[in-house]
C-alpha cells in the first residue's frame, strides 16, 4: 500500500500543477500595443464590453 | 458559452500570443480581421470594417488563401463537397427538374443560399472556432481556454459532431443513460478523422451537377480496413455483394438510429405532440438500393426518410417548383454511423439463427422492412418517389411478410 501511495503521489503532484497552471492567479495580460490583444487577453474588458445576455448555446447542429 | 469567453485569448504567466500559436506571431489581427488596432479604448472604432470570419470567401478566396500562406487548399477547398454542398444542390436541382442548381428558379436560389448554406464550413469554423451554427467562438474544453489556436486537425466534438449533431453525434457516441452503446469505432476511441480524411474535405469536385454524398472519390469504405471482410464467415461469403454493410451492422433497436423525420419534416418539429403522436418511427429502414455501382453492388441497403415534401419550397416564394418530387426517393441511402458487431440482426443469443433475426418469416422482422404500405399509411404523399426502394416483390418468394 505504501509503495503504492508513493508511486502515486508524484503523479497527482504532477497532475495538480498542470491544473494551477490555468488557474486564474496565473493570468497575465498582454502588455504590447495592439489594441485588439489588449482588449482581447483582458477577461476584466471583455465582460464588461460583452456582457452574457446574448451567450450562445452548447455545440449540437443538424 | 458567454460571449466574452467566445472572443477571448487567455494568455498564462510568461506566454505571448505567439506562444500560443505561431501564426499569431506572425500576423497581426487586423492582417485578416481588418479593423483599427490603435483604438483600444473604442469599441465600435477598434471594430470598423471588422471581419468576423476572415476565411468566409469572398470572390474566390479568403485570407487563409493569401499569396504565400495556404493558396492551393483554399482554392481545393472553394469546390469541395463539404463547402459546397453539390450532392444537395444537385438534389435541388433534380427534384426542380433541371439538371444544374443554376438553372433552378431564382427564387429555389436565393432561398436556398439564404437558409441551407447556413451550414457552410469555413476554413475557420472546423480549424480555429467553434462552427456559427453552433454557438461560434473559441472552443473550450472545461476550465481550459482554447483562444485563437489554428488546429490543423480539426476537434471532433467541438467541430465535427457541433454541426453533424443530431443523426451523426446521437449514433455515434450513444447515451449509456438511454442504453445506446455508440458505434463501436467511437467505442475503440477512433474519431472522424480517422476515416473522413483530409483529403475528402478539401478537395475539388470536378463535375458540380453529377456529384453527390455517395458518388464521391474520397469517401472511407468499411474495406479500407476490414479487408479479408469477404471470407471472414459464412454470412459474409453469402451476404457481401446483396447487402450493405449497415444492414446488419447499424444498430437499428428504438432509438438506435436518429432518423432525420424523428424529429421533423416540413416545418414542424418533435417538440409539437400532433408530429409527434403521427410520425410512427425514428429508425432506419432496409430497401432497396437506389445508388446501385460497381462500386455499391447491393440489392438492399439501409434508408434514412428525409424531410422534404412537395411544398417544401413554398416559404421561399418557390411554390410548385418541384416538378419531378416524384422522380427521386425520400427514404435515401443513408450509413448510420451506430455500427456494431452484434445488432438485432446479427445477435443469435439464446439459440436463435441470423436469419431468424432478419429474415421475414411468419410475418417477424417486417417491420426492419421498407414496404410500400407502410408509406401509403405514414405518409401517401411520397408513394411514387419511393417506387424503386420499397421491398415489395424484391424479397426471396420463400420469405412470408
Amino acid at each position: 500500500m505504501a509503495r503504492k501511495i508513493f508511486l502515486l503521489l508524484p503523479i497527482l503532484f504532477f497532475i495538480a500543477c498542470t491544473q494551477l497552471t490555468d488557474d486564474n492567479s496565473y493570468i497575465k495580460s498582454y502588455t504590447g500595443d495592439d489594441g485588439c490583444l489588449i482588449c482581447h487577453t483582458n477577461e476584466a474588458r471583455l465582460q464588461a464590453l460583452a456582457p452574457s445576455e446574448s451567450g450562445g448555446g452548447p455545440p449540437d447542429g443538424g | 458559452m458567454e460571449p466574452w469567453e467566445k472572443v477571448y485569448i487567455k494568455l498564462r504567466a510568461g506566454q505571448d500570443v505567439a506562444d500560443i500559436d505561431s501564426h499569431l506571431g506572425r500576423t497581426a489581427c487586423v492582417d485578416c480581421h481588418n479593423g483599427n488596432n490603435k483604438e483600444p479604448n473604442n469599441k465600435e472604432k477598434a471594430h470598423e470594417g471588422l471581419i468576423v470570419d476572415p476565411s468566409e470567401y469572398v470572390d474566390g478566396t479568403n485570407s487563409c488563401g493569401k499569396a504565400g500562406c495556404h493558396e492551393s487548399k483554399v482554392g481545393d477547398y472553394k469546390n469541395s463537397l463539404h463547402q459546397q454542398l453539390w450532392g444537395e444542390k444537385r438534389m435541388v436541382a433534380l427534384r426542380s427538374g433541371v439538371n444544374s442548381f443554376t438553372q433552378c428558379p431564382q427564387t429555389t436560389q436565393d432561398g436556398y443560399n439564404g437558409e441551407c448554406t447556413d451550414c457552410h464550413a469555413t476554413c475557420g469554423q472546423c480549424h480555429i472556432s467553434i462552427p456559427n451554427s453552433a454557438g461560434g467562438g473559441f472552443p473550450k474544453n472545461g476550465p481550459i481556454y482554447n483562444s485563437h489556436r489554428f488546429r490543423k486537425t480539426p476537434d471532433m466534438k467541438n467541430n465535427c459532431t457541433a454541426c453533424h449533431g443530431s443523426r451523426i453525434a446521437h449514433d455515434f457516441y450513444g447515451d449509456e443513460e438511454a442504453g445506446r452503446k455508440g458505434d463501436t469505432h467511437y467505442l475503440y476511441a477512433m474519431d472522424c478523422m480517422d476515416c473522413h480524411s483530409n483529403v475528402e474535405m478539401h478537395s475539388a469536385v470536378a463535375d458540380k451537377d453529377n456529384t453527390h454524398r455517395y458518388n464521391y472519390d474520397h469517401l472511407p469504405r468499411c474495406e479500407n480496413c476490414h479487408s479479408d471482410i469477404g471470407t471472414a464467415n459464412n454470412y459474409h461469403s453469402i451476404h457481401l455483394e446483396k447487402v450493405s454493410c449497415f444492414v446488419c451492422h447499424a444498430v437499428s433497436t428504438p432509438g438506435g438510429y436518429n432518423n432525420c423525420t424523428g424529429c421533423h419534416v416540413a416545418g414542424e418539429w418533435k417538440t409539437d405532440p400532433e408530429y409527434q403522436e403521427r410520425n410512427p418511427e425514428e429508425d432506419f429502414k432496409i430497401g432497396r438500393n437506389p445508388l446501385k455501382s460497381d462500386s455499391r453492388p447491393y440489392d438492399f441497403v439501409t434508408l434514412r426518410h428525409i424531410p422534404i415534401v412537395r411544398t417544401s419550397y413554398d416559404n421561399w416564394g418557390a411554390s410548385g417548383t418541384l416538378v419531378d418530387y416524384d422522380d427521386y426517393e425520400t427514404w435515401k441511402y443513408a450509413t448510420p454511423h451506430s455500427i456494431q458487431r452484434w445488432t438485432s440482426q446479427t445477435d443469435t443469443t439464446g439459440g436463435k439463427t441470423c436469419s431468424e433475426k432478419c429474415h421475414i418469416t411468419n410475418g417477424e422482422n417486417s417491420k426492419l422492412y421498407l414496404f410500400e404500405d407502410y408509406i401509403q399509411t405514414n405518409w401517401p404523399n411520397e408513394i411514387n418517389a419511393n417506387k424503386d426502394v420499397v421491398v415489395d416483390g424484391h424479397l426471396p418468394s420463400w420469405w412470408s411478410k
